[in-house]
């Protein structure tokens, strides 16, 4: 009976490792080159979007647009990287964001695996590291200062339980530091004060930027 | 034998170098390379709408004045998707002009042997003596067009480049002009928005002091017991003692509540012990 049950434990654990696309043999890079593109979990469900899918934006100067996905490619390089690129656009304002994900085929560990959870947003000159949300629920260090509950959070970036955005309410909220390039060439970057509010579901919540105006997701019906 | 196959090799050469055409310097060409380009290789450049939209651009230009000039100008805007670059070649480069644009930056748009007006596909250049932009009149505009196509190519619909200036104005998809304006626009702009936070911040603030006030006066209230000569009265005139531990009570709930709602955070609002 015992045996039974640990067979069904290590067979559950190899289902587990092959799910995580975990691989501790000591294959090379490319030989452990795994076929399938497909990228999963948080970078896949970021924001929901699917070509042609359009999500109506507010700038802060007033201006009503949308943002429309106009590209999104998944593949594997010829670096057997898992690749998945989407593109959202509006008219007016011309704003063209750039979302990337470039994943290895497979991880060493979940250690490995943890730190390539991100998603790269880039925006005019501003460049967006976007990690799980959750991760950053999770890494929040709570501190008694004065008998009293404080919470600390990460010196690049915030997270917010929910947080009200132009009258709707969204939960997991995290927020990332954007850093600029200043340079043609764009080789070099260096911190900005920009900010963009994100979450799994939705994706992008709100930008603001160093120019002191913002835009963000405007999803209210009007009644 | 020997004559006749040098002979025939001479003609086989002969018959190489004839075949190979290279594309012709034009004229038009030329007028763009020898435009002479005082602007500062790295410069910092205005655009805006007749609204309120105005951002900030970064323009830069490289050439070369030598046997084979070549000229490449490029913009990109901080915050826009405003991203163009141009490439002229002269004669032994092939003698063209290429496009490149957002997003699709890694596929240019060749105009060969360029005569303006010139056509590639269904993009086209043309060249005007003069535009007028915001009360300013700037001179050798090169205009790209690209209002015919519904090509998804470029984000924008045309540009117009001052040989001397670089980008003078930027038209968007659905027709919407961005024109160049000075610094002082944008220095503007910044000021407006930094009033309008810091009104709408003033707002917030003194929302999140009446509710937190509000809550601390409702603690003190149900927490204290009437007792002559003592430290407040109440709305009917009664005098009334606050413990010193109510106080902090209060003072500790207010400062939550008013950190909570100013955060935006409605679960931190029920983290507030009462």
């Amino acid at each position: 009976m015992y045996s039974c049950v640990f067979i069904l434990e290590c067979t559950a654990l190899a289902f587990l490792c092959a799910c995580a696309d975990i691989d501790s043999s000591t294959q090379t890079y490319s030989e452990r080159c795994h076929d399938d593109a497909k990228i999963k979990g948080y970078q896949a469900d970021f924001g929901g979007y699917k070509k042609g899918k359009t999500i109506p934006f507010k700038h802060s100067d007033g201006y009503l647009f949308s943002l429309a996905v106009t590209d999104r490619n998944n593949y594997l390089d010829e670096l057997c990287q898992k690749q998945l690129n989407t593109t959202l656009e509006s008219a007016y304002p011309i704003y063209s964001i750039s979302l990337s994900v470039k994943n290895p085929s497979f991880y060493y560990d979940s250690d490995d695996k943890e730190k390539h959870e991100i998603v790269e947003a880039r925006f005019g000159q501003y460049v967006f590291s976007l990690v799980n949300p959750l991760a950053h629920k999770e890494a929040r260090i709570v501190e008694k200062v004065g008998g009293k509950d404080s919470v600390y959070f990460g010196p690049d970036s915030l997270y917010f339980d929910e947080m009200e955005i132009n009258g709707v309410t969204y939960k997991d909220v995290a927020v990332s530091y954007g850093s600029k390039y200043e340079d043609r060439d764009r080789k070099s970057s260096v911190e900005s004060d920009a900010k963009l509010y994100y979450q799994t579901k939705k994706g992008i919540l709100k930008i603001e930027m160093e120019d002191g105006s913002h835009i963000a997701i405007n999803e209210k019906e009007d009644d | 034998m020997k004559k006749l196959f040098l002979l025939a090799l001479a003609a086989l050469l002969f018959a190489c170098f004839d075949s190979y055409d290279p594309p012709e310097d034009t004229d038009d060409t030329t007028i763009l390379l020898k435009a002479k380009r005082k602007y500062v290789r790295d410069s910092v450049i205005y655009l805006a709408d007749t609204v309120k939209f105005v951002d900030e651009l970064i323009q830069s230009v490289s050439y070369s004045n030598d046997d084979d000039p070549w000229l490449h100008y490029s913009i990109r805007s901080m915050t826009s998707g405003v991203d163009i670059s141009l490439w002229v070649t002269s004669n032994s480069d092939g003698g063209n002009i290429k496009v490149w644009c957002s997003p699709n930056q890694y596929k240019e748009i060749t105009f060969e042997e360029p005569v303006f007006p010139a056509t590639a596909g269904v993009y086209k250049l043309i060249f005007k003596d003069s535009l007028e932009v915001n009360d300013s009149t700037y001179y050798n505009i090169l205009k790209f067009d690209a209002t015919d196509t519904l090509d998804k190519q470029c984000n924008i619909s045309a540009f117009y480049y001052g040989m001397h200036d670089g980008i003078v104005k930027v038209v968007s998809k659905n027709g919407v002009e961005l024109n160049r304006v000075p610094a002082s626009v944008y220095e503007d702009a910044l000021e407006r928005r930094a009033e309008e936070r810091a009104r709408a911040d003033s707002i917030a603030q003194a929302v999140a002091d009446s509710i937190a006030r509000a809550v601390a006066d409702s603690i003190i209230q149900a927490n204290t017991n009437k007792e002559n000569g003592s430290d407040q009265e109440n709305e009917d005139g009664d005098s009334i003692t606050v413990s010193q531990d109510v106080a902090d009570l209060a003072e500790s709930v207010a400062d939550c509540i008013r950190d909570a709602y100013l955060s935006g955070s409605l679960s931190a609002l029920s983290d507030c012990e009462l």
